[in-house]
């Protein structure tokens, strides 16, 4: 039965060539796009979950609190003794272990390769699995003379000789042994590397080993099972009371508290400055699950809406099956198996096109997802099941409906006359067709202009021909001016500020409770940077009110501070200057600045001195006036090194890491835009077959009017008026959902576009024309031919 | 001969536009195993109504209807459809043949729906190819036969089950008259090999190969020949 049925289906498919094209190319790139968003969000949602202890790692974080405002800033990296406290202290961690990378010259000879090495000890195999190829892993690392290189990097340094047993020089340093070969560092990993080295080759590690005072490895700690992590966390509080008169004492603003984060958490939910690599977002996982459903739904109702156009096609074959002795379900299970022939073939289609495009979606995205019908079995298994799924929600609709139509009157073929109820059941369909694809038109127009708005929209700051060099270096402040003075000498650098923030990312924020009029001593949040006499300057910031800090008030070192615009609205004054504020006096009003996402809004912030305990973390940032780098780089290296040789120095362009921050959000943006371009295509598909199937069904109406003398155009506008009817109704409907919807998505960004009348006209009369448009150029045709011709099909 | 279907009082009335027609009117029918009936009468006297509701593709409104001893009027669908499967083959005007499949196919698909095995099946149908003499055109689609030759897979689909009752609803009426003779002929043949026939027609030459013939008027048997 199920052959015969199979066949039927496959004939009926080939017969109707126009009909099985649209739902074929909709639902396959409906399917394309499904499968695609399937394999993104499946790839985030992998990220560390091939270590088989991952529900047991997690990382601690280091949360540097002020003493002075609670104010808090938190990072990966924390000092070196708690770890080997941590083990010793408490039972219920079973290994502990470093993680640190940097980038670092192996050298064969004359030839010297920059690669990204990961620091760690011996334990990092206990707990991460990461794959030995060759050789030896964990043995190797306890000696600081051995490298382990990735496959990909030892083909790099050694080509096709055999590399375990080589030597090769570290950073012109050291020469390390080659002891084994590893995997390359899995995509979906949160930590990447090239080579992996004993920690005792990360720059100062002598210096940090014992220091408690000093920041620069990432713990990992493995429980033993069933423990709760939370349990511990709170544990931990006995290394803050040790540790925060300690901080104050050795004269730090701020003291550590210590924290832990489920290592499986990092790549969706955690965002810290100093990550490993940029992470994702849960919400982006969201967003993109809910796109790729709407392009599904929307074929899915395309299919329902042509199936139920070909019905009057339809009725007769019904007719004759039941005579021949069909029952309801074996009429039910025929026509739900022509839409899975069509959801299965539309399926292989678009696995074939997703094999295709795959290499472009990994280079639009920036990822390296790889599919592979071997290792993904399940993941097809799942999408195959998805395409039956399709096939049969979207078949038994149209099935149960034909396979309960009258038999006498199925014979005659003539279900489709007038009758009130039939007509508005489909008519509800069209209109819900025409609701989704208006709602999504609009949507992404105003996903698109607000997406363009924020790429536009001013920083307040200036990032171009900006150089920076981070360090972490208490002591530095004694040889400030040194520097400066070194680095101005360069004929391409113009000015020279040592701050304590980059503009492009703060995220330094606390408590304030003193300030003019704040008789009740309330707190308010306020975000910091800790900045020098020249970076307003330097980084062109505009003052609206007052002035910059100045070497001319000898006060200002000490108690001057700079307000952004929405601190001085939030505080709710007429004016600033000279208001008390914190430990000391407003002297100015910075223009607001854009100090994290664009969409974000821009939070109170006050700037001061950065005074000598401030000095710890912070960046040394220069501007040049010229746009090629190299030299400048080189020099602000050079010059670096020789004031600061224990230094690890690496110069950046503002630039390139404010398009590194915020690039995911602007890539995702462009795929929006992509995925709801597709949607609109589709929904427009499901209109023009909508329209096509309507037209031929009224051909014998068309040839009758005609006979009775109705003119070309009066045919034209009469076919017309019914769906431009329709598309009024959805019109109606669709616009408060859309605007509903889309006010509130705005509601996200603190700087939006106003949704005003225009966007929803213009997407009425695009919707509109699209469907006249399509009901011309389909009537046309059947206007024009002779009259005789479409009543002889009858 | 024993009774095949008896027909006592039976109507069939509709709804339209608020009045009520009679499409049928107390109609008694007593047809025998074995016979031949044609029923004549002008369009929309009641015969495509009269054969349907025979056929149980619709219902009388009213009055009894049995068949082989059966009370069709007190059956469900379900039992109706069994009965039917089980005895009563059509023959349309249009022929209905469903246009995926091919003439094999065709005359298959009846016994698909009686769940009757893939061997058995083949072996039937090949059968009924044989006796219609069309094996050579079984790969064919139904477009590519003469009307006449459509008709006969009709035919050979109707018979394939092996029905005790053939109702024809206008035969010939796609077809010229060689072919009509053709048609009326293998009825005639059909019927002494003991199939019982009922065919509606407009032709008084048709209708002569029945052994009897009902002349219908407004619903109504005016009177049988």
């Amino acid at each position: 039965m199920f052959k015969h049925y199979l066949k039927i289906s496959i004939r009926s498919l080939l017969k109707d060539k126009s009909y099985a094209t649209i739902n074929v190319f909709g639902l396959t790139i409906a399917m394309v796009c499904f499968i695609f968003i399937a394999l993104y969000v499946k790839f985030e949602l992998s990220y560390d979950e091939h270590h088989q202890n991952i529900d047991k790692i997690y990382r601690v974080l280091n949360n540097e609190i002020e003493f002075e405002s609670e104010a808090k800033d938190v990072y990966i990296a924390s000092p070196m003794p708690l770890f080997n406290r941590m083990k010793n202290d408490f039972p219920e961690v079973e290994e502990i272990t470093t993680l640190a990378t940097k980038e670092a010259t192996l050298g064969k000879s004359e030839e010297l390769f920059m690669a990204n090495g990961l620091f760690s000890d011996e334990n990092l195999f206990d707990i991460f699995d990461i794959e030995l190829l060759k050789g030896q892993d964990k043995k190797a690392l306890k000696n600081k003379n051995s490298i382990l290189l990735t496959q990909t990097t030892a083909n790099r340094i050694f080509g096709k000789e055999l590399a375990i047993g080589k030597t090769l020089s570290f950073n012109n340093k050291n020469e390390l042994t080659v002891k084994g070969i590893i995997a390359d560092a899995p995509e979906n990993q949160h930590f990447k590397y090239d080579f992996i080295v004993s920690r005792e080759l990360y720059p100062n590690f002598k210096r940090d080993e014992n220091d408690w005072f000093s920041c620069e490895q990432a713990g990992y700690v493995l429980l033993k099972d069933a423990q709760d992590y939370r349990e511990l966390e709170a544990k931990l509080i006995k290394y803050e009371k040790v540790l925060k008169p300690a901080y104050k004492n050795a004269g730090f603003s701020f003291y550590p508290k210590f924290s832990l984060q489920p290592v499986k958490d990092i790549h969706l939910y955690s965002n810290l400055d100093d990550e490993f690599e940029a992470n994702s977002n849960i919400n982006y996982i969201y967003f993109f699950s809910f796109i790729a459903i709407i392009i599904l739904l929307l074929a899915s109702m395309n299919y329902v809406n042509l199936a139920i156009s070909r019905y009057s096609e339809k009725t007769k074959e019904v007719g004759v099956h039941k005579v021949l002795g069909a029952n309801k379900s074996n009429l039910i299970f025929k026509y739900v198996n022509e839409s899975l022939v069509l959801s299965v073939l539309s399926f292989l289609v678009a696995i074939i096109l997703v094999i295709l495009m795959l290499p472009l979606f990994n280079q639009f995205l920036g990822k390296e997802i790889v599919f592979s019908f071997i290792k993904d079995g399940r993941f097809l298994m799942i999408m195959l099941l998805m395409a039956l799924g399709i096939g049969v929600i979207s078949g038994i609709y149209p099935a149960i409906f034909l396979a309960k139509v009258n038999l006498v009157t199925s014979l005659k073929g003539n279900v489709w006359q007038f009758k009130g109820k039939q007509f508005s059941l489909k008519n509800v369909l069209v209109i819900g067709q025409f609701i989704v694809a208006i709602g999504l038109i609009i949507s992404s127009f105003v996903v698109y202009k607000q997406y363009n708005f924020l790429t536009k929209k001013e920083l307040g700051y200036t990032k171009e021909n900006v150089l920076y060099m981070p360090y972490k270096q208490k002591g530095l402040m004694a040889k400030e001016d040194r520097i400066r003075n070194e680095l101005l000498k360069h004929p391409n650098i113009t000015q020279v500020s040592i701050s304590s923030q980059l503009p492009i990312n703060i995220r330094s924020n606390g408590p304030v409770e003193n300030w003019a009029g704040n008789y009740q001593k309330k707190a308010m949040n306020f975000y910091r940077s800790y900045v020098d006499y020249d970076f307003i300057n330097l980084v062109d910031m505009k003052m609206v009110e007052g002035r910059s800090f100045s070497k001319n008030y000898a006060t200002d070192f000490k108690e001057a501070y700079i307000i952004n615009e929405a601190a001085k609205e939030k505080l709710g004054w007429q004016t600033a200057i000279g208001k008390e504020f914190f430990r000391g006096k407003i002297i100015g009003v910075v223009k607001d600045f854009h100090f994290q996402s664009l969409g974000s809004k821009i939070q109170p912030l006050f700037m001061t001195m950065r005074k000598g305990e401030d000095t710890y973390r912070g960046n040394i940032i220069v501007k040049t006036n010229n746009a090629d780098f190299t030299t400048t780089k080189l020099f602000v290296e050079q010059t670096i090194k020789s004031i600061l040789p224990t230094e690890y120095i690496e110069v950046k362009s503002l630039e390139n890491t404010y398009n590194y921050l915020y690039e995911t959000e602007s890539k995702l943006g462009y795929v929006f835009n992509v995925f709801a371009f597709i949607a609109i295509l589709i929904a427009s598909m499901g209109l023009f077959g909508l329209v096509s199937f309507h037209i031929v069904k009224r051909k014998k109406e068309i040839g009758i009017r005609k006979i009775l003398g109705s003119s070309s155009i009066n045919i034209l506008w009469i076919l017309s008026k019914e769906f431009v009817k329709l598309i009024a109704i959805a019109l109606l409907i669709a616009i408060p959902i859309a605007y509903y919807t889309m006010s509130n998505w705005l509601q996200n960004y603190a700087y939006r576009i106003e949704l005003n009348v225009s966007i929803f006209l213009l997407v009425g009369a695009i919707v509109l024309l699209l469907s006249v448009l399509t009901i011309l150029m389909k009537a046309y045709k059947v206007t024009i031919s002779n009259p005789i011709n479409s009543l002889r099909t009858e | 001969m024993t009774s095949l279907l008896n027909i006592q009082n039976a109507s069939k009335t509709i709804k339209s536009g608020g009045n009520t027609i009679n499409l049928l009117d107390t109609i008694n029918l007593r047809v025998k195993e074995g016979e031949f009936i044609s029923l004549m009468g002008p369009s929309g006297s009641g015969k495509s109504t009269l054969l349907n509701c025979i056929g149980m593709l619709d219902n009388f409104t009213a009055g009894d209807y049995t068949f082989l001893d059966e009370p069709v009027h007190k059956m469900k669908e379900k039992n109706r459809v069994k009965l039917y499967q089980e005895y009563i083959g059509f023959v349309f005007q249009a022929y209905h043949l469903i246009d995926e499949l091919t003439i094999e196919e065709n005359i298959e698909t009846p016994l698909l729906y009686k769940n009757i095995k893939s061997s058995e099946r083949k072996a039937l149908v090949a059968d009924m190819l044989d006796r219609f003499n069309i094996v050579g055109k079984k790969k064919l689609f139904p477009q590519q036969l003469s009307g006449g030759q459509q008709q006969l897979v009709g035919i050979a689909r109707a018979l394939i089950s092996n029905p005790k009752l053939i109702l024809a609803d206008e035969p010939t009426g796609n077809l010229n008259s060689k072919q009509s003779q053709e048609i009326m002929e293998l009825f005639t043949q059909l019927n002494t090999e003991g199939v019982t026939i009922i065919q509606a027609t407009h032709s008084e030459n048709n209708a002569g190969y029945g052994s009897q013939i009902l002349n219908l008027l407004d619903g109504k048997i005016i009177n049988s020949q």
